[in-house]
């Protein structure tokens, strides 16, 4: 079982159009994925048409760590959600309740391990204890990227983060997000932060599109209502390319 | 929350639809996702019906393009518990054959102990139209699931309609699912579903009698009937079962074909050996030569059929860790099959073959051939001498056997047997069976014993010829000869226990009990009786 989180310290940079078509296209290509939706927002939890409401909220999660009374199968084969719920707005506090914060996340989801290949995480976006647990528990953050000078700060300051002792494993995967060649400031930065990190970002660029935006108002990921479209082939691309990151990292771990 | 399947007979799609429909509303709408696609809905039995004897009928529902995987269903026709049913996909390209060629599920575990070594053939088709209907909430999510497939089948009512209902739940919303299930069971009981009508029309429309063909013989004979009489009966019987045969035993269909064929074989010569005095002579002569014939072409084929059948036993004779050295025992064995295969198919398209089924035909449908006169005598007092006959040397030959005895003697003491035995099959209707089911009973397990102790013997003889001739033409590790050597000890181990067995079946073969049950088949009186 492979954790994915996506996780960006800013909000709207396509954080969650991006791990909910991850899911659908990692189902499609028959992989059996699990979306837990752990932004209490409950975005993609939305966007599946799942109300964002576990039982006993994320206290009932910590305790038991039997996530599968929750768990909802979405519109498509292969694919649920464990969907949000509006008590994990006060998940840091009950994660430092619990004690030994930064391993529950990676706890809740252990027993799920003969159940689904993927488990994809939409964190919310934030430097939390929360955070903390998911980075603890992940084998790669996919981390949305604005093309922007500001971007770059916040990819600063993650990239930095990673070379702390409390990180643990997770590879971390930028990606451009939103981006607009049109536009002088996303092309320079497109050129300019890769050469920064070489080897880092990913290669994949997700275009600002109003295919995506419709994923709003359609309440469906964009591979299941335009699956032909740019963006559904460039989430494909890009859980190819996650996928193959992390094969050659498990290679070089060995 | 199990998946649910139901039928409904003789009510349209589009009314099922609007009925759920009206059930389920407002809390939840019902959207059919399609419109309603092609499917070529065909069933499969074995050739001896082996399914349906059982009481289940498969049918596989393949989408027109070829590209999609087909469903298979497997419906149990007896009792009204329509969760016994079982569902599987089969990938594009797949045919229903052997039951391990099956998807791996409930459906294959269900179909693998009734079919054996028989290979599913397809008995019938229809055609049916298929519906994917979504079960919605408020919030438009879906919340189950339901398959309804609508298939036209004509039956001796005439052309009639089956909807095929599949429920499945998504995983997190049970109560919509326990609603749609409440509302199709009300409508399926409503609608006076008859699973019975599955089977009668799917046969009906193949225009096939139900069950046509069994290897079981179920002879209708009359007690008043001459011995000619019922003799060609019997062997008109067995030359039918011979043609039903052939063609499957030349296409290698499955190895059930040649075994049926052969049987057949071995019960006409059994006929004509026990009853040599009725027939005539040159005619007699000629046509045991050439039934002899068809035992020694077929034998090569059956005996490597019948290794092959046994090799996942011979695999778990051995110790696990040596089990995968047998494995090119295996290929020889196959290659072997194929060789032998493609002689007897050559010899039963042959020209003497077929003047032989036309010769045989018309010597026993012939009015004007004269037979000897023992021909004319009642069937009933014949059968019964034979039968009397073959018990006393049974007896005979079995109180002789002590533990010096060579192998041979308990050979022949079989071979009688099998001829007692066919003898008791064919001649089953002239007595009560309250008689002749305990005699097969003793009989039966007699020869089973005999029978053990045989097969092991004859395995083991064939197995070192194997081992040689592999070992000769460099076919196999030295570590599968070795193999094979090991299993040849564990065959004389099993042939040894067997031997010990015989003394027990034979002491109740030769008991009181049984030995009333033949004076009575002999219309002698009871021993000790005035």
């Amino acid at each position: 079982m492979q954790i994915i989180a996506s996780y960006s310290i800013k909000g709207g940079v396509g954080k969650t159009a991006a791990i909910v078509n991850l899911a659908h296209v990692a189902a499609q290509a028959g992989a059996r994925v699990l979306l837990w939706d752990i932004d209490p927002q409950g975005a993609a939890s939305f966007y599946f048409r799942i109300k964002p409401r576990v039982k006993g909220g994320s206290r009932q999660l910590l305790r038991k760590r039997d996530p599968d009374p929750a768990i909802k199968g979405s519109d498509f084969e292969r694919l649920d959600i464990l969907p949000a719920d509006f008590s994990y707005r006060y998940f840091d506090l009950q994660l430092e309740e619990a004690g030994k914060p930064r391993r529950r996340i990676g706890q809740i989801l252990d027993p799920l391990a003969d159940q689904y290949d993927i488990v994809l995480l939409d964190c919310p976006p934030s430097i939390s204890l929360l955070s903390e647990s998911v980075f603890r528990a992940a084998d790669a953050l996919l981390v949305p990227v604005i093309p922007t000078p500001l971007s770059a700060r916040t990819l600063e300051q993650l990239v930095t983060f990673s070379g702390s002792a409390k990180f643990g494993k997770a590879e971390i995967l930028p990606f451009f997000s939103l981006a607009d060649r049109r536009k002088k400031l996303h092309r320079e930065a497109m050129n300019e932060l890769p050469a920064q990190w070489p080897g880092l970002f990913l290669e994949t660029v997700i275009a600002n599109s109003s295919i995506v935006e419709q994923m709003g108002i359609r309440r469906s990921p964009v591979s299941a209502y335009a699956p032909s479209s740019p963006p559904a082939k460039a989430y494909a691309a890009l859980l190819e390319e996650i996928i193959l990151r992390l094969a050659a990292k498990a290679k070089t771990s060995d | 929350m199990i998946e649910g399947y139901f039928e409904i007979q003789n009510c349209a799609a589009a009314e099922i639809i609007e009925q759920i429909s009206t059930a389920l509303s407002p809390r939840y709408d019902v959207e059919p996702q399609t419109s309603g696609d092609a499917v070529a809905v065909t069933f499969y039995d074995s050739f001896d019906w082996r399914l349906f004897r059982a009481g289940y009928v498969l049918q596989k529902n393949a989408p027109p393009s070829g590209t999609q995987p087909a469903l298979l269903r497997l419906t149990r026709l007896t009792g009204s518990k329509a969760s016994t049913d079982r569902q599987a996909e089969l990938p594009p390209g797949h045919t229903p054959g052997f039951a391990a060629e099956l998807p791996e599920g409930p459906l294959a575990d269900s179909i693998a102990p009734l079919l054996e070594m028989r290979t599913l053939l397809p008995s019938n088709e229809g055609h049916g139209r298929r519906v994917e209907i979504a079960i919605r909430n408020e919030d438009q999510k879906i919340v189950a699931r339901l398959t309804l497939t609508q298939i036209e089948l004509t039956c001796e009512e005439g052309q009639t309609s089956l909807a095929q209902l599949h429920c499945r739940p998504i995983r997190g919303y049970p109560k919509p699912f326990r609603m749609l299930e409440k509302t199709i069971r009300r409508l399926a009981a409503g609608a006076a579903s008859d699973r019975g009508l599955l089977a009668r029309g799917l046969f009906a429309a193949a225009g096939r009698e139900i069950g046509s063909y069994q290897s079981k013989l179920d002879l209708a004979l009359d007690p008043k009937m001459t011995a000619r009489q019922a003799l060609r009966h019997i062997l008109l019987r067995l030359l039918s079962q011979m043609q039903v045969n052939a063609p499957g035993t030349c296409a290698a269909t499955d190895s059930e074909f040649l075994h049926d064929f052969r049987i057949a074989v071995r019960r006409s010569r059994s006929a004509i050996g026990q009853f040599k005095a009725i027939f005539p002579p040159t005619e007699r002569q000629h046509f045991s030569r050439e039934l002899r014939w068809l035992g020694q072409i077929t034998g090569p084929t059956r005996d490597a059929d019948v290794y092959l059948l046994a090799f996942e036993d011979y695999r778990a004779m051995l110790p696990r860790e040596r089990r995968d050295d047998l494995l090119p025992l295996k290929r020889f064995l196959r290659e072997r099959q194929r060789r032998e295969q493609r002689k007897l198919a050559r010899a039963l398209s042959s020209k003497r073959y077929e003047k032989f089924v036309a010769d045989w035909h018309g010597f026993l449908t012939d009015e004007d051939t004269i037979w000897q006169e023992a021909s004319l005598m009642p069937i009933r007092q014949l059968a019964g001498k034979r039968i009397w006959r073959l018990y006393r040397d049974i007896l005979r030959d079995g109180a002789l056997i002590t533990a010096a005895s060579p192998d041979e003697a308990l050979h022949d003491i079989r071979k009688e047997g099998k001829k007692l035995r066919y003898l008791l099959q064919f001649f089953d209707r002239l007595y009560p069976q309250s008689t002749t089911r305990p005699l097969a009973k003793t009989l039966r397990n007699l020869q089973n014993i005999l029978g053990d102790f045989q097969d092991y013997h004859v395995q083991s003889v064939a197995l070192r010829g194997f081992a040689d001739e592999m070992a000769e033409k460099r076919k196999a590790p030295s570590e599968t000869i070795m193999a094979m050597g090991l299993l040849i000890e564990v065959l004389a181990g099993l042939q040894a226990d067997a031997r010990v067995q015989f003394d027990a079946a034979f002491a109740a073969f030769s008991g009181p009990a049984t030995e009333n049950r033949f004076r009575r088949l002999r219309g002698k009186k009871k021993r000790g009786a005035p």
